[in-house]
């Protein structure tokens, strides 16, 4: 930073211009990635906004032509209330926050366990978790579904949730230990001087300063509960507790599509991660600050 | 749904059905389920809630037909409710497959198509319904006999759909083209109404990621040259019938379809003039009445007289059962709602409702209501064809069949393999499926 | 107290190991207890299956031995799909990562406006898989698709439309960029959390060396982030084989099976073909390959770490 500074203050104007045209190739590559990272989304939006007929026509339009928004009025205000995506979604948005809440509990736990000294049996604890990312849903569900149902656990986010928070718990692990270990020694050696218990030391030590790493995991855990559909589909059968991914995939039925509404469903359920995202989006770096210390 | 009691309500069917309970619940299981049911109503506050498991409910059209039925039952008695659940219809059949695959579905009534039904069926899913029959006092349909076990009826068929040929007469007109008069006129036509990208002359799904329709679909372009795809447990998808089939549905790939559309975009384009005709179910014309893109569609669609060799379309039964894992008196009430359902006139009201054509029952259809069906004719000119005589023994194994074959048809498509070289290589995996599943 | 943070204090020092330390197994016993339960008890019940016959509505379960293996190493179908599933997992994996690196490197540069390029670039993280699904649907489109106008831009001497993912060769390098351009912006985050944490002076000494760019990314950054890239080999290799939803909904394993991975076959078997036995059978092959995988992964970068310390 500072040398950066002393360095821009010291070179000739003319310079300076030089270094800017030699930036340009930069800027002419983040606006390509950017472009083409957001262009998908940019297209749903377009798909959505302008009436389907208008995209069902070759070359479709660039730009919006004309603005419908009746899809979006549709799904929000239908007469039959559990095929309505703004129940979906307040569906989703419990069933993600207990996902995060269960996540973050759990996941600190296990970071702490392999965060900082070794001991016996830490190896094989990691590699289980690992080995739990391996396994393919679809074999688990079978099982899985029948032992809820024998004990009457169907039909409940709480289900779910803890159902989702065994997949996606491994990898928040694995984000937050890295994070831990980031905590350098002497903080944690000064707090255990000071008469801490190891307990009291996680609590008020280093989660205060691994907040960015709790962001990142709940993030991570938000995503995948706010996705996740084979589970949410075999174990929530009243439609009144749809999640969102269900609830779209029960719109796209057999034999007839509505595909207009189907979009702008798709996108109501993109805006809550976006934003999600883009509110803590600055904190995440910070977080995944996985391998910065080595290990 | 209402709380209070109005004078005008039937209430002996609370009678009859106690009575019926209490014969169902006879035996063993008596014991328990007696003294819970013989409670009089104005102790037993709540009313027997059932859940009706169906991919209707996110049907459009057919849905809310139900659900005005379902309103009528509950305002013509006060002790049964029926309760909504199920799933979009992509998924209904997986889902089931998970339930029963645990031990008990989840719901005291519900839908399956014909291949779903009889593998339920065989694992013990369904409780025969002679009794719900016998108290319609209605006929059964011949093709009904397929759903019987021991002779017993296990399901009662709720819409029967059969395959023909929609075309929207507008664009017919349009182009100076009429019906097809035999298949190579009728690729003649296709191939007049195709402009790409502006409009296309027909489409029959194709998409790997839509198997289970296009393999439902499929089925019937073997049945245009009058063959089917299996007799008995030999596969036939070498035969010429199905040689030619493919290679038919080929031809019109390349030159009439709109390739790479998804069934649910293909609707769009056939609703809004974009597609002149579509290879479906009778069943499907529902959703274009209550089409807002354009509203002249509906009265501008008709089925073609059959023009086929055989004159054959697969015509599929969809029973409602009910679920033998349920507690009896569930059962039972499950059977009072079925006899209401199928008495002659509710019968036929729910067949107007979702604008149906082809009934279940002796007398089914009102020949008043036939009448306003412009789009019918073809429908009701077209032979029967039932999935058992199409696809033999491995109506058990329908999907999987499905599955051998399916991979094959994307491979022509492609153009990465020759029909019969496709086809070949199809029937020596489904003769390996044979062995397997028929020797076991 | 004051003896017990003592103890406490020689073990983070790593000089004495504290035999009587429970901590860490409390910590660890819960979370243990949970995978058990959601995870690992059921898929040794699922795995028992595959030596079983059991098919819905077909007759009952009964033990039939390694029949389902036999099945499975003569099936064609089977080994198509490993294939598949190594062809996907390899090209997703150098893809996503790959890009990531590529992010994060330009998401390190200072630049006007680089806080928003940050969001944008990483914004398919957030994007859920259904619409992603839906609006590829949309693009690739061979009649109105808006990736036909970037074909005809590119290649002027096209006639016809590609068939996109209906075309036998084009369905997999699509299905991969759809799940890289889903999974790049994790790998980019956090490789760029490592760059951030690189120590300026290093780059500085670098220069005073008279290093060019190219030589201070060689032998500045890259000892640094190697750790990471190789656990998020790791990673990336663990979620591209158990990338279902994404593929399924997009291609549904075809054309022709060219994208049909293991994941989707176990999922046909067990749910298509009602045939739960055999789907356990390749879920348990599925399940060797990735984890020989993993394992050597985990030595080449133990190696890697004993050469760095060397």
């Amino acid at each position: 930073m500072e040398t950066s500074i002393s360095v821009s203050s010291t070179v000739p104007v003319a310079r300076r211009s030089n270094r800017w045209l030699r930036r340009i190739p930069l800027y002419i590559l983040v606006l390509m990635f950017c472009v083409t990272t957001a262009f998908p989304i940019y297209w749903m939006i377009v798909s959505v906004v302008q009436p389907v007929k208008l995209s069902l026509q070759y070359p479709p339009p660039f730009f919006p032509q004309a603005i419908d928004l009746s899809p979006f009025q549709d799904i929000f205000s239908g007469k039959d209330t559990a095929a309505r995506v703004d129940v979906w979604i307040a569906n989703s948005l419990v069933l993600a926050s207990l996902t995060t809440i269960v996540c973050l509990g759990l996941s600190v736990l296990g970071a702490y366990a392999l965060a900082g000294r070794r001991w016996r049996g830490q190896g094989l604890f990691g590699l289980l978790l690992l080995m739990t990312q391996m396994l393919p849903e679809a074999l688990i569900v079978i099982p899985l579904y029948a032992t809820i149902d024998k004990l009457h656990m169907k039909d409940s986010f709480v289900t779910l949730a803890l159902v989702d928070t065994a997949f996606v718990l491994p990898i928040c692990i694995w984000i937050l230990k890295n994070v831990f270990d980031t905590i350098p020694g002497e903080i944690r050696d000064a707090a255990l001087v000071d008469g801490c218990t190891r307990m009291g030391m996680l609590w008020r030590i280093m989660l205060p300063i691994s907040a960015p790493g709790l962001v990142a995991v709940g993030v991570v855990a938000f995503f995948h509960a706010w996705n996740e559909y084979l589970f949410a589909s075999a174990l929530i059968s009243d439609r009144k507790l749809y999640t969102a991914p269900v609830g779209l995939a029960s719109m796209i039925s057999m034999i007839d599509t509505p595909i207009d509404r189907l979009l702008a469903g798709g996108l109501m359920f993109s805006i809550f991660p976006v934003i999600f995202y883009l509110l803590v989006q600055r904190y995440i770096v910070a977080g995944l600050s996985a391998g910065a210390v080595k290990g | 749904m209402t709380k209070k009691s109005t004078p005008t309500k039937n209430n002996i069917s609370r009678r009859d059905f106690l009575k019926i309970a209490t014969t169902a619940t006879a035996g063993t299981a008596s014991a328990m389920a007696m003294p819970k049911i013989g409670f009089p109503a104005f102790i037993r506050q709540s009313k027997m809630e059932l859940n009706f498991l169906t991919w209707f409910w996110t049907e459009p059209g057919r849905g809310d037909a139900w659900r005005a039925m379902i309103q009528k039952f509950h305002e013509t008695q006060n002790d049964i409710h029926i309760n909504e659940s199920g799933y979009g219809e992509n998924d209904y059949f997986q889902q089931i497959l998970i339930q029963a695959k645990s031990g008990k579905i989840d719901g005291d009534m519900f839908t399956e198509t014909p291949d779903g039904f009889l593998r339920l069926m065989n694992a013990g899913h369904t409780i025969s319904l002679e009794d719900v029959v016998k108290k319609a006092g209605v006929t059964l349909s011949q093709a009904q006999d397929m759903l019987r076990k021991d002779g017993e009826v296990n399901g009662l068929d709720i819409v029967t759909v059969r395959f023909g040929l929609v075309y929207n007469k507008a664009m017919f007109d349009k182009a100076g083209v009429g019906e097809p008069t035999d298949i190579d006129n009728w690729v003649e036509i296709a191939k007049t109404l195709t402009d790409r990208p502006n409009q296309f002359g027909i489409y029959s799904p194709h998409l790997a990621s839509e198997p289970f329709t296009v393999w439902f679909i499929l089925q019937q372009w073997a049945v245009l040259y009058d063959g089917v795809w299996a007799k008995g447990k030999e596969p036939q998808l070498t035969s010429d019938a199905v040689i030619n089939g493919m290679k038919l549905f080929k031809t019109m790939y390349d030159n009439a379809m709109p390739q790479g559309t998804d069934v649910g975009t293909a609707n769009q384009l056939f609703a809004s003039s974009k597609i002149a005709q579509n290879m479906v179910v009778s069943a499907a014309v529902n959703q274009w009445k209550t089409n807002t893109e354009d509203p002249e569609l509906y009265g501008n669609l008709r089925s073609a007289a059959p023009f086929w060799p055989g004159g054959k379309g697969i015509t599929r039964i969809h029973p409602i059962c009910v679920n033998a894992n349920t507690e009896p008196e569930k059962q039972a009430a499950a059977k009072e709602f079925l006899s209401w359902l199928y008495q002659k006139e509710n019968y036929q009201e729910l067949l107007e409702r979702c604008l149906d054509v082809i009934p279940a029952i002796e007398g089914g259809i009102r020949p008043e209501y036939r009448e306003t069906l412009t789009w019918a004719d073809g429908y009701d000119a077209t032979a029967a064809i039932t999935v058992p005589e199409v696809l033999g023994d491995f109506v058990l194994f329908n999907d999987e069949l499905g599955q051998v074959v399916t991979p094959h048809i994307e491979e022509i498509l492609a153009g990465a393999a020759s029909v019969e070289d496709a086809m070949a290589a199809a029937q020596t995996e489904a003769e390996q499926l044979a062995e397997r599943v028929f020797t076991s | 107290m004051a003896e017990q943070a003592v103890a406490n204090v020689q073990v983070v020092n790593g000089t004495v190991r504290n035999r009587r330390d429970f901590l860490p197994y409390m910590l660890a016993l819960p979370i243990i207890l949970y995978e058990t339960i959601f995870i690992l008890v059921p898929i040794v019940q699922q795995f028992g299956s595959s030596f079983t016959s059991d098919v819905l509505g077909i007759g009952t379960v009964k033990w039939v031995g390694l029949a389902n293996y036999d099945r499975m190493l003569h099936d064609k179908n089977f080994w198509n799909s490993m294939r598949v599933t190594f062809m996907f997992m390899g090209a997703t994996v150098v893809l996503s990562v790959g890009i990531g690196l590529l992010s994060a490197l330009l998401m390190n540069q200072r630049f006007r406006g680089r806080s928003v390029a940050r969001a944008v670039m990483t914004l398919p993280w957030a994007f859920p898989d259904l619409p992603t699904v839906l609006v590829f649907y949309w693009i690739l489109n061979p009649n109105f698709g808006i990736v036909n106008v970037l074909a005809h831009f590119l290649l002027p001497g096209l006639t016809q439309n590609p068939k996109w993912l209906l075309d036998i060769n084009l369905a997999l390098p699509l299905v991969v960029a759809i799940a890289a351009w889903k999974a790049f912006p994790f790998y980019g985050l956090v490789t760029l959390s490592v760059l951030q944490a690189i120590p300026h002076e290093l780059y500085e000494a670098a220069r005073v060396d008279g290093a060019t760019p190219r030589q201070s990314f060689r032998y500045v950054t890259l000892p640094e982030i190697i750790t990471t890239l190789m656990l998020m080999g790791v990673l990336a290799c663990i979620f591209a084989f158990r990338q279902f939803a994404l593929i399924f909904l997009t291609t549904g394993g075809g054309p022709a099976r060219t994208t049909e991975t293991l994941v989707v076959s176990v999922y046909k078997a067990a749910f298509n073909s009602f045939d739960f036995s055999y789907g356990a059978t390749i879920g348990v092959a599925g399940f060797v390959a990735v984890f020989s995988i993993t394992l050597l992964f985990a030595y080449l970068q133990r190696r890697q770490e004993a050469e760095a310390a060397a």
